[in-house]
């Protein structure tokens, strides 16, 4: 051993006088602190265990509110006061305690076992307030309040609550709030709710659980035995949640719930460049007031088991063979992958023969001899059956996999379907079966195992308009800001992963094609037409069930209508600088092109209006710049 | 020396010492442990006896195996404990917002609760070895001070405020026995002020809260503040003589947080009074002069070193947990051994004691 740390035995000494006299010294220290707490001031700490009426209460805090692009308010909150009581406050003396809980029972019309129940457990802890009854009316509040003395460990606190002043427009985007639930309140995720909290359920309100929240406060106050305050002895305020900015516009979300009209069924308008969410609807839908105010279980169930499912966001949550609007895709995969070019010509005779079985084209009668364009103008089956024929399912799904389908487009919703784009190995995995060529017919038509969101659709159609190129996450919230209307946070456009290559001139002869659909002799969209902008788009019918023989051919409305076809569209504006994009479901419509198309042309049209009058308002500024600097 | 030689010099009274506190604790913990209707909410006391049981059984280990074996191994050991921390780091299992634990197999371990042994062990080994004689310069002292910052940083970041700054306390505590010139003392001061704004950074915002809530307890009314105040009243209604045993009412009626672990010493100041609390401190107090004493009569450097380190370890958990809840000291979360709930502590103080025997045991031989 070196000798370096070595001391001599003098200095040791030293050492361990100093380590007593600190540890003397300290000790001491503790001494005196419990001398002072236990015997100077004990006492007065007695007195105040004895009589714990400390109470912590919280602040809550305002709800974010949720504006759409233009300012105007989505959801708000109003005031509202819930009945709370605090345990360990409440007598506990038998029958006195029992004819308590019935006067309160009286007051807030409720069962005197559920409050006793309310009153019962350790958890949380006894001393801190419990939810009694949420939304109190005023003559409720005003009993309560008046008779405090009487009732101790009983009180009235506020908790706003959530309003939707639009009511059931955009309602089932927005989603809706409801109370926390025991269960979700003693899990982690939730540590920092109280008993009394709402929750975003659904919808943007879930999603944006965390923005939507903010911080609440706390106070602690000295009460006196009859729960009257007599001191403030801390504070802290609470945040508001920060406030949201939506991409959708509620003038074009209200012409696009109008133009669905009574039918059942979702229309997405997309920006073409942003990916911004213009206006998303989904019919039937539901009064998010309704749900938050609170619903019995028969009205829940009468709203959950409706056969029409107006809970369900349909352009996110519902899926739809795309029928014909999945031509776009296929007549692109073609001419990428080579096997077919613009002058590719196949004869229609009203149905392609393959393994023993006609597959239909649904003109009877035939298109004769059909190229590309032609074929996506007049929709002819029998040119794609082909088409697939030569493409074959792995790389229909390659190509529809670019574009978007089979996998949830990433929008701030929670809930989003992927839809389903199958491939052999698909089949393999969840039927243990190999792939049928027969079944690639039926996906070149857009039937089959193929399955799409309305949302879906109307990116794949953004993505296919759009002159750069680029496929975009369709984003509904735009900007975060807070309760002062700061900015915190600016949601930027963000290209989805999978880069679009495909070449310009395919690009064009499509769109091209897309317009003749619109405005060709024989194109199936017209009704789609707007005046003053051009537009293009795809028809689709796609078929819910497969019709009995002599329900062919019959005009829609003589079917039963849960048998009826779906009718879809999707299209695009303006044809020569691509703006928005569209798409329109209209659950058993029939024919796309007559009950979807309309659709989609009141909202283009709603949406010219509006952005004309944008740039109105834009060049007017700008002329009265020019006139001043003139001046 | 053989077996029978040296169980002459076993010191039994440091093991009467440890028996007496455990059972105060464990008692303590017994009445932690039921609710205002006297039903028993968890097993906590009797969960708490078996790792005593287990305590003793490597409290004997330890003072079976000689001490120098732990200076010839200590980097070793040091080394071991150090993978360990970054292990957490990189696959520990995350409780409460903080990775701590590591599972092997069955067992789930607390490094950092060992690696407060560990660097005793190695700053002890490395002033040994030192070329330098105190009073220390700053070039004597770098080694030291970068063995001792790895495993803070490691355990700061998990983040475990209060055992970080207890690894430090012992790495200081020795380096104070040893003694240092005053330009290091005034350049520690001026180093101090310098990363202050650095170590606020790291800290977690939790922690940020409690050492605000300490200096200002208005600002967390209903969170740590009030744990602090709630702590107050249960120790100051205790009086002198106490509410009684099993009578405490802050600590059954649930007014006070923690009860079972860093809040222990309110339950018992509450129902056992300040005679209570006198006592137990006194206890305390004599455990660490009887640490105190085995350095004093060790062998060699290393043991009367690493002797100190240990009793410093006891110290700093005893005066910081103290208080902490008697509102003295910010609330970090570091328990008072042998009373508050938890494994890994009972476990530390029983090596602890086990190598202070060892080197006790060992004070003649050569």
């Amino acid at each position: 051993m070196r000798p370096g740390a070595g001391l001599r035995r003098a200095d040791l000494r030293i050492r361990f006088i100093c380590c007593m006299v600190v540890l003397v010294v300290s000790f001491a220290g503790l001494g005196a602190r419990m001398f002072y707490l236990q015997v100077a001031k004990g006492r007065s700490y007695r007195y105040q265990s004895e009589n714990n009426r400390v109470r912590a209460e919280r602040i809550v805090a305002p709800r974010g509110m949720v504006f759409d692009s233009k300012g105007e308010i989505f959801a708000d909150t109003h005031a509202a006061f819930d009945a709370r009581v605090i345990p360990s406050e409440v007598p506990q003396k038998g029958e006195a305690t029992e004819q308590l809980i019935a006067k309160v029972a009286k007051i807030l019309e409720m069962e005197p076992e559920a409050i006793s129940k309310v009153l019962e457990g350790r958890s949380p802890a006894r001393f801190k307030p419990r939810l009694l009854k949420r939304r109190l009316t005023r003559e409720q509040m005003a009993r309560l309040e008046a008779r405090r003395s009487e009732l101790p460990g009983f009180m009235v606190s506020p908790n706003p609550v959530r309003y939707y002043p639009f009511g059931a427009m955009l309602g089932t985007t927005l989603g809706y709030i409801g109370g926390i639930t025991p269960k979700e309140l003693s899990s982690k995720e939730h540590s920092g709710y109280d008993g009394s909290d709402y929750l975003g359920r659904t919808g943007i309100e879930k999603w944006w659980e965390s923005r939507l929240r903010g911080t609440p406060g706390g106070i602690q106050v000295e009460v006196d035995a009859l729960g009257r305050k007599l001191a403030v002895m801390a504070k802290r305020s609470a945040n508001p949640g920060y406030n949201l900015v939506l991409s959708v516009d509620a003038r074009l979300q209200r012409v696009a719930e109008e133009a669905l009209g009574d039918d059942v069924g979702s229309v997405v308008a997309l920006d073409i460049e942003t990916g911004d969410v213009l206006a998303l609807v989904s019919r039937p839908g539901y009064d998010p007031n309704v749900i938050t105010r609170g619903m019995t279980p028969a009205e829940w169930s009468a709203l959950a088991n409706d056969p029409r499912h107006p809970i369900q966001n349909r352009p996110i949550k519902g899926l739809y063979s795309p029928g014909s609007t999945f031509k776009i895709v296929m007549a692109l995969a073609g001419l990428d992958h080579g096997v077919i070019t613009p002058l590719t010509k196949v004869k229609c005779g009203g149905a392609l023969y393959f393994a023993g079985r006609n597959y239909r084209c649904w003109k009877r009668t035939g298109h004769g001899e059909v190229d590309l364009a032609r074929a996506l103008e007049q929709s002819c089956d029998v040119y794609f059956y082909q088409l697939g024929l030569e493409l074959g399912i792995d790389t229909i799904h390659r190509y529809s996999t670019m574009l978007g389908l089979g996998a949830p487009t990433g929008i701030d919703l929670p809930g989003e379907k992927g839809g389903l784009v199958p491939s052999g190995a698909w089949k393999l995995r969840t039927k243990n079966e190999r792939w049928y060529t027969g079944e690639t017919l039926s996906v070149s038509i857009g039937q089959g195992f193929l399955l799409t969101t309305p949302l879906q659709l109307a990116s794949m159609m953004a993505a296919v308009a759009s002159p750069s190129g680029k496929r975009m996450v369709p984003r509904l919230v735009t900007r975060v800001e807070d309760a002062a209307g700061r900015v915190v946070e600016e949601i930027a456009p963000r290209e989805a992963q999978a880069a679009l290559n495909f070449k310009q001139t395919h690009l064009a002869l499509v769109r091209d094609a897309l317009r003749q659909v619109v405005y060709g002799a024989k194109g199936t969209g017209k009704a789609a037409q707007v005046e003053g902008v051009v537009v293009a788009g795809k028809t689709g019918t796609a078929q819910v069930v497969s019709l009995k023989e002599h329900e062919r051919g019959l005009d829609p409305k003589e079917i039963e209508w849960r048998r009826r076809d779906h009718a879809l569209f999707v299209g695009y504006a303006p044809f020569d600088d691509p703006k928005i994009a569209v798409a329109v479901v209209t659950e058993h419509g029939g024919h796309g092109g007559s009950v979807s198309g309309p659709v989609a042309s009141k909202v283009i049209a709603k949406w010219l209006e509006l952005s004309n009058e944008k740039a109105r308002a834009a060049s007017a500024a700008e002329a009265s710049k020019l006139m001043e600097a003139a001046r | 020396m053989s077996w029978k030689a040296r169980a002459k010099h076993f010191d039994l009274g440091l093991v009467f010492l440890l028996l007496i506190l455990s059972c105060m604790g464990i008692m303590a913990l017994w009445s932690a442990s039921h609710g205002a209707g006297g039903q028993l909410v968890a097993g906590y006391a009797l969960r708490q006896l078996r790792w005593l049981g287990l305590g003793l059984v490597a409290m004997g280990i330890f003072a079976a195996i000689d001490y120098r074996y732990l200076q010839t191994n200590a980097y070793a050991i040091y080394v071991v404990l150090v993978v360990m921390l970054v292990l957490v780091l990189t696959m520990g299992k995350a409780s409460m917002g903080a990775q701590r634990w590591l599972t092997v197999g069955p067992l789930r371990i607390q490094p950092s609760e060992f690696m407060k042994i560990g660097i005793a062990i190695a700053i002890a080994h490395a002033y040994t070895q030192s070329w330098a004689r105190p009073p220390y310069t700053v070039k004597a002292l770098l080694w030291p001070a970068i063995i001792t910052a790895i495993p803070v940083g490691l355990i700061v970041v998990q983040p475990d405020l209060g055992t970080s700054i207890l690894v430090m306390g012992v790495a200081l505590s020795i380096t104070a026995f040893q003694g240092v010139r005053r330009k290091v003392v005034g350049l520690c001061m001026v180093l101090m002020l310098a990363g202050a704004p650095l170590f606020w950074s790291v800290l977690k915002g939790y922690q940020r809260a409690r050492i605000l809530t300490f200096l200002d307890p208005e600002r967390d009314p209903t969170g740590a503040g009030y744990h602090i105040i709630q702590s107050k009243i249960a120790i100051g209604s205790g009086q002198l003589l106490g509410k009684g045993y099993m009578k405490g009412t802050q600590s059954h009626l649930r007014f006070l947080p923690e009860r079972h672990t860093d809040f222990i010493f309110s339950v018992l100041a509450e129902e056992w009074g300040f005679v209570g609390t006198m006592l137990v401190l006194g206890l305390f107090m004599l455990l660490l002069f009887w640490g105190l004493d085995i350095a004093a009569k060790a062998k060699d450097t290393f043991g009367r070193l690493l002797a100190v380190g240990l009793t410093s370890i006891l110290f700093l958990h005893v005066v910081v947990n103290i208080g902490m809840v008697a509102g003295l000291l910010p609330v970090v979360g570091v328990p008072l051994p042998l009373f508050s709930y938890g494994g890994s502590s009972v476990l530390t103080t029983f090596v602890i004691a086990g190598i202070l025997l060892s080197i006790r045991l060992r004070r003649f031989s050569r």
